[in-house]
């Protein structure tokens, strides 16, 4: 079947399928690759086009109500492929420690190990264009380019990897496929706008056009596969049997969303730069592309009761004249770092420093609906970003241990600057969505299971990092990606 | 682009402190006999020479002192900024490079020891803040 266009169905047309997905970034397209194979017959609705447009981009628009983000129209891409149009690439799987019992958290973590999830992440490596090995030792992968690691501490801080993918963009790579498959339809511009309620059940989802057309697709089984914003948003508008949103029966629905805080501007001064090429160059091995990374040992997590972080380092040659124009400490930083190494030239290097952490799970840290609304006269949502005193002291922790290490490994000293001398650091985001409906046995503490189905809904499923109960560090594709192909052996089971 | 001297490993410090030790054992305090001047004195001097860009010091030295409680003196920050196992005539007649190795294994240790310090977002080990200090006294 060809990709078509929702705008061109005639109104109030009603549309059948076994199974509606419902959004087409990575996770909705593979899962129609997937379920295609087996000849279940689907829909895709995507409320996107090929290309971006401002008009549907504007559906995103909403409300910070809590820390500072990005817009929320900005931090996310409404198109054929979703975020896989813009992004950077990088693919790491969650570490088997964050699949636990978050730290210091009143809250349980997955409902299964990462054992479980290992083919399904070999498969989404290799859909995303990586090695599919798995292996993340910084030690294997230096080893085979004859690269030099810093020595540090293993106990402490090591030596891993980042892969990065092309970066696969799906709609292009796997578009195509989905599109010729007999037993899927592709519908462009489908605004999803409600899921109807009907005894235990999603009987049908309703989409809308700027031009007042709607139409209906009925369905024995849906399956949410749009970003951790939108998940809570669509649930929360469509009333459902309490009237407060579908799945919201214990009002956990759009609570606990996670990002990933980055700390972006620490820099470290250092006299060797060789030493990092690891580190701050990218290593291309038989197609795969990584780059070196530091990550806080298990051991040291465990022992500081802190979340799960990295610190990766790019170079700033360029930067480096104004940074020591307008840091009068650092000069001074640069003397002792001289001094004791006995470097005859007053010029050192600068690498910057960018930490990415591990956000606990918050109820308080949340997506609600707002007042204002969209041209369908749907709410907008409100994200309530909150950290917890667990996140700064994690990113504390990290910064410290970090340079710490470097320090004594006789590499430099690092700098991390204070924010206003109130809050710790600047922290920033990472256009990461996750936690808003949490995997979880327990009903009343998440919103879906651990086959991903809504608690209390019979045929409603979530492939999205919405459903993430612990977040970790590492960038969410390939993560959403295992759990998609592991729903898709779920519903090609209970579908056969 | 960066310097081509070597990095300071651990290994490389305690081989310093071994050799250093020997030297100390037999070299003569011929810095001190020459010039009647105290040994802290001289000491001091010795750390201050190794670092150039006195100003950029100066601002750490001056974060040091108005943190500490009450009047520094210079020669308590001698005694603690060196090794506890040198003394202080031993460390006046050590080479330059000696010195550099002594400070180097001595802030090392601080690392590894968790005397670290925080200052406005640059972590440094406790002796380096030391040295600061000890450049600033010496200006004033």
């Amino acid at each position: 079947m060809a990709i078509r266009d929702a705008r061109d169905l005639a109104p109030g047309e009603e549309l059948t399928a076994d199974i509606c997905i419902i959004g087409a970034g990575p996770a909705g397209i593979v899962l129609g690759l997937e379920l295609a194979r087996t000849g279940i017959e689907v829909v895709v609705l995507e409320g996107g086009g090929e290309e971006r447009s401002d008009e549907s981009q504007d559906l995103y628009r909403g409300e910070n109500i809590g820390e500072d983000y990005f817009e929320l129209d900005l931090t996310r891409v409404r198109q054929f492929g979703g975020s896989t149009n813009h992004w950077e690439g990088y693919c790491r799987p969650l570490d088997r420690e964050d699949f636990d019992r978050p730290p210091a958290a009143d809250l349980e973590g997955w409902p299964f190990s990462r054992s479980e999830l290992i083919d399904h992440y070999r498969e989404a490596s290799r859909l995303c264009e990586i090695d599919d090995s798995l292996e993340l030792s910084g030690e294997h992968w230096a080893s085979r380019v004859g690269a030099g690691l810093i020595d540090m501490e293993p106990t402490t801080v090591r030596s891993e990897v980042l892969f990065r993918s092309p970066p696969t963009n799906f709609a292009r790579r796997y578009g195509p496929e989905l599109a010729e498959a007999d037993s899927v339809s592709i519908y462009l511009h489908a605004n999803v706008v409600e899921l109807t309620w009907e005894q235990d059940r999603v009987s049908s989802v309703r989409i809308a056009h700027f031009n007042g057309a709607t139409q209906t697709i009925t369905a024995s089984k849906f399956v949410l596969a749009v970003g951790g914003l939108e998940v809570p948003r669509l649930l929360l508008v469509s009333p459902g049997p309490h009237g407060n949103g579908i799945g919201n029966q214990h009002d956990q629905v759009g609570r606990y969303f996670m990002e990933h805080p980055h700390l972006i501007t620490p820099h470290l001064v250092t006299h060797d730069l060789d030493q990092f090429s690891f580190y701050t160059e990218e290593t291309v091995i038989e197609n795969t592309r990584l780059i070196g990374i530091l990550t806080l040992s298990p051991e040291l997590r465990s022992a500081r009761a802190i979340g799960n972080a990295t610190a990766v380092l790019q170079t700033a040659s360029n930067f480096g004249q104004r940074w020591s124009d307008a840091d009068p400490l650092g000069k001074g930083v640069r003397s002792l770092v001289g001094g004791l190494n006995d470097l005859t030239s007053p010029e050192q290097e600068l690498l910057n420093v960018r930490f990415i952490t591990e956000q606990v799970p918050n109820a308080r840290s949340r997506v609600v609906l707002s007042s204002h609304h969209d041209p369908f006269g749907l709410p907008r949502i409100a994200l309530d970003w909150q950290l917890h005193p667990i996140d700064y002291h994690t990113i504390r922790k990290a910064v410290e241990t970090v340079g710490t290490q470097l320090a004594n490994a006789g590499l430099g000293r690092l700098n991390a600057p204070t924010h206003g001398g109130l809050l710790p650091y600047r922290i920033l985001g990472g256009n990461h969505h996750m936690g808003t409906t949490r995997l979880s046995e327990d009903p009343t503490r998440g919103v879906v299971d651990a086959s991903l189905r809504v608690h209390g809904v019979e045929n409603l499923y979530i492939a999205s990092s919405s459903v993430f109960p612990t977040g970790g560090w590492a960038n969410p594709t390939l993560t959403i990606l295992a759990l998609t192909l592991r729903l898709a052996d779920h519903l090609k089971e209970s579908s056969g | 682009m960066s310097e081509s001297t070597p990095r300071i490993d651990r290994r490389q410090i305690l081989i310093g402190m071994g050799l250093t030790g020997l030297a100390l054992a037999t070299w003569p305090t011929s810095w001190l006999l020459a010039t009647g001047s105290s040994a802290t004195d001289i000491a001091a001097e010795r750390i201050a020479a190794l670092f150039n860009g006195r100003d950029g010091l100066d601002g750490l030295g001056q974060q040091y002192l108005r943190s500490a409680q009450g009047r520094v003196d210079p020669k308590d920050l001698v005694e603690e900024i060196l090794p506890p196992s040198i003394g202080l005539r031993a460390f006046v007649d050590a080479s330059d490079d000696e010195v550099r190795l002594l400070l180097s294994a001595r802030v090392a240790d601080d690392f590894v020891s968790h005397r670290i310090t925080s200052v406005e977002g640059w972590i440094l080990s406790r002796t380096e803040m030391k040295i600061a200090a000890l450049v600033t006294l010496r200006g004033i």
